[in-house]
């Protein structure tokens, strides 16, 4: 079935690890069914426009919508407006990016691709225009910080006995020569942390869905609170 | 080539502007959109000459002829059934090409009484001074060419034309630019030369005479050649068509590869004969406009690649515009997947929507197309 928008409250975000992430989330902490378009799980191949729908009642229902990565949000977004549904349907949505190496890089080019196609943005992380569709900005890890969705996943455990060995196991594999990329350290610390459990989940959204993470942490607050808010 | 339409105050549109139409357009769109009424508008817009022209748009639909409640008939074009609005359709905005503007005229008088011996009484007793009609002012290059009033008597459609201004100061033109009146207005006005359009209609079984009325057209002319090349194309092992007689009744025949006899072409079905409906139609209207309604209708979707190579061929052949309407995902990824990379550069698709009341569309080059495919995302 080619994909198409089903719902009025649209959640896009980069890729299958964020609709498990995000899903997994909603259902553990604020009791949210889930509804995946074919399998009970995500595929992790070729991730682009993948999608599930998260609902608390029938009036609260969010498609997510994995893009593909931040890059195809840019490029594809005049396209993905003409997509059925999207007129017609939606009414409002939200625009989940990780920050990378920099927020506001990352928050000004999302609101210059909206404004580009015809659409507005907020000038606030998180909060929503008053517009039709209204449309609101969230940046992972958070405001003004730099990091990915790995990087709030980890924040969640940080106090966890076990993180005090992955962190000796990269600091002792850099010792030992090993170069990791600053930018990829939070992505090597959650592959050395899901790698001590159980079903070795190989990702952060399969770890989500293996509650590997702590949603129960005040980190998510911000990042629940602005899903609620779609 | 038409490029843009506006529509005003027609049937479901309030206010419709299109752009972005090509060699080949096919529009798409939910059920009650429009569609077809953009089909019915153009056509009427190029058959302004024939006075029962506004009863054209219930017969394309199977709808029952009404043509003793004129005020009904004409109400039927119009916005909300609104005989006070004014009913516009043009083309090509940038050059003004041609314009068509309709209003209702409670209070009509003819300059002429209709008569004609065959008439029955009741026609006779029509009363001269209590008429309406749809008057009809016809724009070329944006300057109004030719103004009418059609009206009914009976069971019969007339049109009384205004004198204009160019008329009454002898200013017509035959100089052959395309301005010369020609044999379609007969009265020496100043009259743009139209472009014949062939409507397709969804609900109509093509009958196999008018194929082979079609085909023995093309053969006269030579170019039966050219339509066997293109129903190659959809059926590759096709060698010959001729025409044969079954029962008193004249039959297209197939010569097919690996067969002994020679098929008729309702033999291989339903499908078959619409494809070639369609390609001789394209082909057998040069310069023109072909309008086709439901296309995909009796057609197998396997064979809608073949389809829209054959259709293009034949429109590149003819110069001719081909504007579709359809419903179906598989006959819009075919259009982009069944043509080359440089056909491709020929065709537009357009989605009509219904947003809030009003009807707005989504138009896709080959690019925006081709990305949607590709992504396997929805564009119906």
């Amino acid at each position: 079935m080619p994909f198409e928008f089903i719902e009025s409250k649209i959640l896009f975000v980069e890729g299958i690890d964020e609709i498990n992430t995000i899903s997994a989330l909603m259902k553990e902490r604020e009791k949210w069914s889930v509804r995946y378009n074919s399998a009970d799980d995500l595929e992790y191949e070729k991730d682009a426009h993948k999608y599930c729908v998260i609902h608390k009642s029938k009036e609260q229902a969010i498609q997510i919508v994995a893009l593909g990565g931040k890059e195809k949000f840019n490029s594809d977004l005049p396209d993905i407006k003409k997509i059925s549904g999207f007129k017609e349907l939606i009414n409002s949505i939200g625009i989940i990016l990780d920050a990378d190496s920099n927020y506001n890089a990352t928050y000004e080019s999302a609101s210059n691709t909206l404004k580009s196609c015809g659409l507005p943005s907020s000038s606030n992380h998180s909060e929503f225009t008053n517009s039709n569709p209204r449309i609101g900005i969230f940046i992972i890890p958070a405001k003004d910080k730099v990091g990915m969705l790995e990087s709030l996943c980890l924040e969640s455990i940080a106090e966890y006995p076990i993180m005090q060995c992955v962190n000796n196991y990269i600091e002792c594999a850099k010792i030992k020569g090993f170069t990791i990329a600053d930018n990829k350290i939070d992505k090597s610390r959650c592959q050395i942390y899901l790698s001590t459990h159980k079903d070795l989940p190989n990702s952060v959204g399969r770890g989500a869905q293996k509650k590997c993470w702590n949603f129960n942490h005040s980190c998510f607050d911000e990042l629940c609170e602005f899903i609620k808010s779609i | 080539m038409i490029t843009d339409i506006s529509i005003k105050n027609f049937k479901g549109f309030t206010d419709l502007n299109i752009n972005g139409l090509s060699r080949l357009t096919l529009i798409a769109g939910k059920n009650n959109v429009g569609k077809t009424n953009i089909l019915e508008a153009l056509y009427m817009l190029h058959d302004n000459q024939a006075p029962d022209m506004s009863l054209k748009h219930r017969i394309f639909r199977g709808l029952p002829d009404i043509k003793n409640d004129s005020q009904e008939l004409w109400s039927s074009l119009f916005y909300n059934y609104d005989l006070n609005n004014t009913i516009y359709i043009s083309i090509n905005k940038s050059t003004e090409e041609l314009g068509l503007k309709l209003k209702y005229n409670s209070n009509f008088n003819p300059r002429t009484i209709p008569f004609e011996p065959t008439m029955s009484n009741s026609e006779h007793n029509w009363n001269v001074g209590q008429t309406s009609s749809l008057y009809i002012e016809l724009i070329y290059s944006g300057i109004p060419v030719q103004k009418s009033n059609v009206y009914i008597v009976g069971s019969k459609f007339f049109m009384n034309k205004e004198p204009m201004q160019n008329e009454l100061n002898g200013a017509g033109s035959e100089d052959g630019t395309g301005f010369g009146c020609g044999s379609a207005c007969g009265h020496g006005l100043i009259m743009p030369k139209i472009k014949h359009v062939n409507f397709i209609f969804a609900h109509s079984r093509t009958t196999s005479q008018e194929v082979a009325n079609r085909f023995t057209f093309l053969d006269k002319n030579k170019r039966k050649d050219e339509l066997i090349s293109i129903l190659k194309i959809i059926e590759p092992r096709l060698i010959d068509l001729s025409l044969g007689s079954i029962a008193g009744d004249t039959f297209i025949h197939c010569d097919i590869e690996g067969t002994d006899k020679k098929i008729p072409l309702n033999l291989l079905g339903e499908g078959m004969i619409r494809m070639a409906s369609i390609v001789m139609a394209i082909l057998d209207n040069k310069d023109g406009i072909t309008l086709i309604d439901e296309i995909e209708n009796g057609i197998y979707y396997k064979t809608m690649t073949g389809l829209w190579a054959g259709i293009m061929k034949a429109a590149k052949k003819s110069n001719c515009q081909v504007i579709a309407t359809t419903h179906n995902y598989e006959l819009i990824s075919s259009m982009y997947q069944g043509l080359s990379n440089n056909d491709r550069k020929d065709i537009s698709y357009l989605r009509l929507e219904r947003i809030k009341d009003n009807i707005e569309i989504e138009t896709y080059d080959s690019e925006a197309l081709g990305k949607a495919i590709n992504n396997n995302w929805e564009v119906r």
